[in-house]
């Protein structure tokens, strides 16, 4: 509710989704098509690139005995990165390409497009304003359809 | 984390209201000042009221020891609150990553803050924005799974100090702004001089978005002692104050 007084923003859209998504994957182990349609239409092409990672089962959710997390993620190169669970952090170039660097404020022309290594970051780019938390729904979504 | 730097600061006047009591960590606070602005006093400040409030430890990290207690925090100076502080020197960034990568394997009450003082001595080896990010990050996420393991509303706050250099230098831009992207809050100390003869610094607190801003006048007399004062322009305006107070709190 307090969403709807402050008027609705992309990340409370996204936040809705995901969870959205997370109660379907909870039922009936799959995420609707509409669902993924919608995250096509919020992401646009990263939303492919990065369901692509999950189908590859390239995302793996590290858990220690005492609860701390963290995805690691194996890119298309074989090269393995590191994402924080709580946090927008990556290891990987693109997000120092795509995130950090543009957050410098320097007018640079916009990348183009890397290879399905790096894509998956650009996600990351794209939802820089976004809670922590949507990520993680985001990823645990997705991991959740594996099963 | 916000509120206790409020508190902190609201120590010298009465404008400390029941209701900030309520041991809430707010979002990550960035504090930054030239050298000798007092960073590490308000640092140590913060440390013992959050150590005061009857919750976890709180957690130091600096790479430098402290030579010397700072005066003038006065009753707050007691034993047991000095004992809640638990020190740690990482004498270099691998050795801090280190440390905050393996924090889960520690023992013991998670802490209530996490405080580093002294970013800047650790950025100093030649780091890539990538990897400033990621000490960044992996602060954040420290402080994170500490909240976790405190439970809910009894989050682990985190304020971090970076020195700053003269006014004007353009590479410090883009590593504040850097950091901005993981700290929403941040806190300013700057030299002001309203009264000659005098050294004050000017406190801008910015809680991120969760209420105005606030600002303070920060006196250190010749013995050292800090004194904290409302900035003149607010002191005669206890709403705005009030306002302050209480806008952190949901």
């Amino acid at each position: 509710m307090a969403v709807a007084s402050e008027g609705l923003t992309l990340p409370a859209v996204v936040e809705e989704l995901l969870s959205e998504m997370a109660a379907a994957v909870q039922e009936n182990a799959r995420i609707p098509d509409e669902h993924l349609s919608s995250l096509k239409f919020i992401f646009g092409p990263s939303a492919i690139q990065a369901l692509d990672l999950v189908d590859r089962q390239s995302i793996t959710l590290i858990t220690s005995p005492s609860g701390r997390r963290a995805y690691q993620v194996l890119g298309s190169s074989g090269k393995m990165y590191t994402c924080l669970a709580s946090c927008h952090y990556c290891s990987c170039p693109a997000f120092a390409f795509s995130v950090l660097r543009k957050s410098d404020g320097l007018l640079e022309p916009r990348a183009p497009s890397r290879s399905k290594t790096e894509s998956h970051n650009s996600l990351f780019q794209r939802r820089k304003h976004y809670p922590p938390k949507s990520r993680e729904l985001f990823l645990q979504a997705s991991l959740g359809s594996l099963s | 984390m916000a509120e206790t730097l409020r508190r902190v600061l609201n120590l010298g006047t009465s404008a400390r209201s029941g209701d900030e009591d309520t041991a809430e960590a707010g979002p990550p606070l960035l504090l930054l000042g030239g050298p000798g602005s007092g960073k590490t006093a308000l640092l140590f400040a913060a440390a013992l009221e959050a150590a005061g409030e009857g919750r976890g430890p709180v957690l130091f990290l600096t790479r430098r020891p402290l030579q010397s207690l700072p005066p003038g925090t006065g009753a707050a100076l007691d034993p047991l609150r000095l004992q809640k502080i638990r020190f740690q020197y990482p004498p270099s960034i691998q050795e801090l990553l280190q440390f905050l990568c393996s924090a889960h394997e520690a023992r013991g009450p998670a802490p209530s803050l996490l405080l580093l003082d002294g970013l800047e001595e650790y950025l100093v080896e030649d780091l890539g924005p990538q990897d400033t990010a990621y000490l960044a990050a992996l602060l954040l996420d420290t402080a994170a799974h500490y909240s976790h393991q405190t439970g809910p509303g009894q989050g682990c706050g985190l304020i971090v100090a970076l020195q700053t250099q003269e006014e004007g230098v353009s590479g410090d831009g883009l590593l504040v702004s850097l950091l901005q992207r993981y700290f929403p809050a941040q806190c300013w100390l700057q030299a002001e001089t309203p009264d000659p003869g005098q050294h004050c610094l000017r406190a801008c607190l910015d809680p991120g978005g969760l209420g105005p801003r606030a600002e303070w006048c920060v006196v250190f007399r010749p013995n050292g002692e800090m004194q904290v004062t409302p900035w003149p322009a607010q002191a005669g305006d206890p709403s705005l104050d009030k306002g302050s107070s209480s806008g952190g709190q949901p």
